[in-house]
């Protein structure tokens, strides 16, 4: 059986239905990433016997530099920053109403990779710490 | 009706592709090179000689038995794109960093590098 069913009104109100919200509906997606790849915690460093000369040759110069009362941390951090935003906006102040119709929901999750590093006065390393945080889900770290 | 479609396309196209792109470069610039590290002696290098290379430190971190001196600098580079109702944005910072560490005799004791400004790369959000 034959379909005779005209889909260019449909889709002219659909074309037209874009032209009109174009200007009432927006999104937006962000990234913002700051820093190189935070390498992971390296086997043949071990805590009580690894250097300071060791360690920067290993894992460079470090982002920050701490000093913690005689004992001082390197700091390795990469940030990963991603944000949406959606927003939905429909004025209607000049035509029916004394407000506007506006709705805006907007979600930004900042997520760090970091390794710290902690030495003794004389440069041996004491204790190794390290996080993942730019590999975590976007959506399950928003909302946890 | 092919026709009308062919149109119907074009139009979408127009419709939704018209905006604009751009990409940005910034950069917050220090005259330190990578090569300049070879005139860098742990143990006989002083304090001076490092200002003399590279010039004054971005930070200086005091620290029990000296300082240490950081030198930094970054590349940014940004893209974005808008589209009718939707934008993309994306920014990628990398840091050039060397670090210092001076003893109380002001002589270099050890340093570090990392050179990444250059992985700094346009992209989208996705």
């Amino acid at each position: 059986m034959a379909c005779h069913f005209n889909s260019r009104p449909l889709v002219l109100c659909l074309l037209l239905l874009i032209l009109i919200l174009s200007g009432c509906v927006s999104l937006r997606f962000d990234r913002i990433n700051k820093g190189a790849d935070v390498p992971t915690p390296a086997v043949g460093l071990k805590e009580g016997t690894a250097t300071l000369a060791e360690a920067l040759n290993h894992y460079g110069a470090p982002t920050d530099i701490i000093d913690m009362d005689g004992k001082f941390a390197l700091l390795y951090k990469k940030s990963f920053y991603q944000g949406g935003q959606i927003s939905i906006g429909i004025p209607l102040s000049d035509l029916l109403f004394q407000s506007s119709l506006r709705v805006e929901a907007a979600g930004n999750l900042l997520r760090h990779d970091l390794l710290a590093l902690f030495f003794t006065p004389d440069g041996i390393l004491v204790e190794t710490m390290y996080e993942r945080g730019a590999s975590q889900p976007f959506w399950g770290s928003l909302w946890k | 009706m092919r026709y009308f479609l062919f149109v119907l396309v074009v139009l979408l196209m127009i419709v939704t592709g018209s905006g604009c792109a751009v990409i940005g470069r910034g950069k917050d610039f220090r005259p330190i090179e990578e090569k300049t590290l070879t005139h860098v002696e742990p143990g006989k290098t002083t304090a001076t000689d490092v200002m003399k290379l590279f010039g004054p430190p971005s930070q200086i971190v005091k620290l029990s038995n000296g300082n240490a001196y950081i030198y930094d600098r970054s590349l940014s580079k940004a893209t974005g794109l808008w589209l009718v109702v939707v934008t993309f944005a994306n920014y990628d910072t990398q840091h050039d960093r060397i670090v210092f560490f001076i003893n109380n005799q002001d002589l270099v004791t050890h340093y570090g590098s990392s050179f990444k400004s250059d992985t700094s790369t346009y992209g989208m959000p996705f």
